[in-house]
């Protein structure tokens, strides 16, 4: 089942889904929230415990061998699991703050827009927020649907042999890498027909 | 190199920026010992500076944002002094621990990871924001370890041999992982275009990868010849070897063209293994630089550059899986029989299945 919420592009309104009580949720929130809980910096975003995220991980390595990891997809992991039911309910606390950071991100884009359009992939329609997160998504506003399903959304990672905890506090380092590496693709001809709106708002 | 405006008001505007970020952390009370943000910044800020300072310095005309970059020299210059010996301890320890080749490995780990994995053979993003990491570590340390006035400051209250040893070690990895590189090129055009890296000599690395456009396609013909030519005498040998070659009919190199032509994903392989023999740098992007020379390769090609060597074999899972994917549209191909099972016969060659390629030209 989808979760939907209202969003306005570019004064157009739009359905924003997300894929909630699905295999979708419990691969993203699992790749993003529980192994990128450091690294991606949502523990200093939404503040979860590492004690609980630490826990979540050991049951989902141990009780359902779980094999997502950096690079992983969720055809090759969580699709083929057999323990969604069990996965779902274990994560259930912690991947509100995950969802509502895509719903929020595509909200509130309107205000100060950073959004492009392109074609490439899966996705045609990216947002990044001045907090870092980057939610990736596609637009079928074919026959007036006005639709945009959630492909992905997550932070860059900042890795480094120093704790980091402290930086990744600063969500302008997140944001500083999420524009750059959209830029850089923008910038390679894998990308098409890209249009990024406000530019003013990417630059800045 | 050819201004660009737009782009360069973008650079600007991001020292601007940084610069900006810069000044309030170093003013920020509630920055820890164990906190390292502001090294972390003043890092970056100090790549948008080069950056800039790069991209003005090869400019054929007059920069026309001068006053805007004398003003951001100026605040940077003001930054450093306002930094005591301490700061230049940690920011030491910083540049240490990110420019590591613990940190390195990681990021290529990451890389093959997400190369590995098929769907990003696919759209390959998470790849190309691996790959990001790792050019944004080479452009820094090189930039780092150059000799402009920016550095030579810096050498001033900063130890900047670390990156020319990992500027070195950098491109030891790269060497050794080229044929990554070359799979994921249209993404180094794209970093190479938004940093705005000159096409000088210094700069080659970057102007080494090319995108398969029809263009550069007709420049490549020539080379294509050869790699058909060298690739071709790689397998007739081990043909002789085996004691095949006499139940061939047509010859390898014909059935070689005819495999390139059905399969784009073997064509790439191909051309992918056997870099070494193709005209190595696309046509100049109308933005930046003066167009180097190319250089059609000898038509003898070095030995090493054709063999079925390290490179092919470095990422021989997503190479296998093209030649298995040529040889299934070869066989519901519509061609003579006999050149079916030479053309399946030797692609099984190449994937080392000997008694395979044994078996298919036995077939009656």
């Amino acid at each position: 089942m989808a979760d939907t919420f209202k969003l306005t592009i570019m004064d157009q309104k739009f359905t924003g889904k997300i894929k909630s009580d699905s295999k979708w949720e419990t691969f993203h929130v699992t790749k993003h929230l529980v192994h990128g809980y450091h690294n991606e910096g949502y523990d200093k975003l939404y503040g979860i415990g590492s004690r609980l995220i630490g826990s979540i991980l050991d049951d989902q390595e141990i009780k359902f061998e779980c094999k997502v990891k950096e690079g992983s997809t969720l055809e090759g992991t969580c699709k083929p699991c057999s323990y969604f039911n069990e996965c779902s309910r274990l994560i259930k606390d912690i991947k509100d703050p995950y969802i509502s950071g895509i719903k929020n991100t595509l909200i509130n884009d309107h205000r100060k827009p950073r959004h492009a359009s392109f074609k490439h992939g899966n996705g045609n329609f990216v947002v990044i927020a001045d907090n870092g997160i980057v939610v990736v998504g596609v637009i079928n506003n074919q026959n007036n649907k006005n639709n945009l399903v959630v492909m992905t959304s997550y932070r860059y990672k900042i890795k480094s042999e120093l704790r980091t905890d402290s930086i990744q506090q600063r969500n302008e380092i997140y944001y500083k890498k999420a524009k750059d590496n959209w830029q850089n693709k923008f910038n390679s001809s894998n990308f098409k027909k890209v249009d990024q709106y406000l530019l003013s708002n990417w630059i800045s | 190199m050819i201004l660009n405006r737009d782009k360069l008001a973008s650079l600007v505007m991001g020292c601007m920026n940084s610069i900006s970020l810069c000044i309030e952390y170093s003013f920020d009370q509630s920055i820890a010992d164990d906190d390292y943000s502001y090294e972390l910044v003043f890092d970056e800020t100090l790549f948008d500076i080069m950056t800039l300072e790069r991209t003005i310095s090869n400019l054929d005309e007059e920069n026309p944002f001068h006053k805007e970059v004398d003003f951001i020299y100026e605040s940077f210059e003001k930054i450093i002094d306002s930094n005591n010996t301490p700061f230049f301890k940690r920011l030491t320890d910083y540049e240490n621990a990110c420019y590591s080749n613990s940190i390195l490995e990681n990021h290529f780990n990451d890389l093959k990871n997400s190369l590995e994995n098929g769907d990003e053979l696919i759209s390959n993003d998470n790849a190309a924001d691996q790959l990001f990491d790792i050019l944004r570590l080479k452009d820094k340390a090189g930039l780092f370890a150059s000799e402009t006035i920016i550095t030579k400051r810096l050498k001033t209250v900063l130890n900047t041999e670390i990156f020319v040893t990992y500027s070195k070690s950098i491109d030891n990895y790269i060497i050794k992982h080229f044929n990554t590189f070359k799979i994921l090129s249209d993404y180094i055009i794209g970093y190479r275009n938004n940093h705005l890296i000159p096409n000088s000599s210094e700069y080659n690395w970057w102007y080494s990868f090319h995108s398969l456009t029809s263009e550069n396609l007709i420049q490549n013909l020539e080379a294509y010849v050869l790699q058909n030519e060298s690739l071709a005498k790689s397998i007739g040998q081990k043909l002789k070897n085996l004691d095949l070659i006499n139940k061939l009919q047509h010859s390898v190199k014909d059935s070689l063209v005819y495999a390139r032509e059905v399969s784009e994903k073997l064509n790439d392989i191909i051309d992918e293994t056997f870099m070494p023999d193709i005209v190595s740098s696309e046509p100049i992007p109308d933005v930046w630089g003066e167009e180097s020379h190319i250089s059609i390769p000898d038509s003898e090609p070095i030995p090493s550059d054709h063999e079925m060597n390290d490179r092919f074999y470095d990422i021989f899972e997503v190479n296998k899986q093209a030649i298995m994917q040529a040889i299934e549209v070869i066989e519901a191909d519509d061609i003579d029989e006999q050149k079916r099972k030479e053309t399946v016969a030797i692609l099984y060659l190449m994937l080392g299945e000997n008694n395979e390629a044994l078996k298919r030209l036995d077939e009656d």
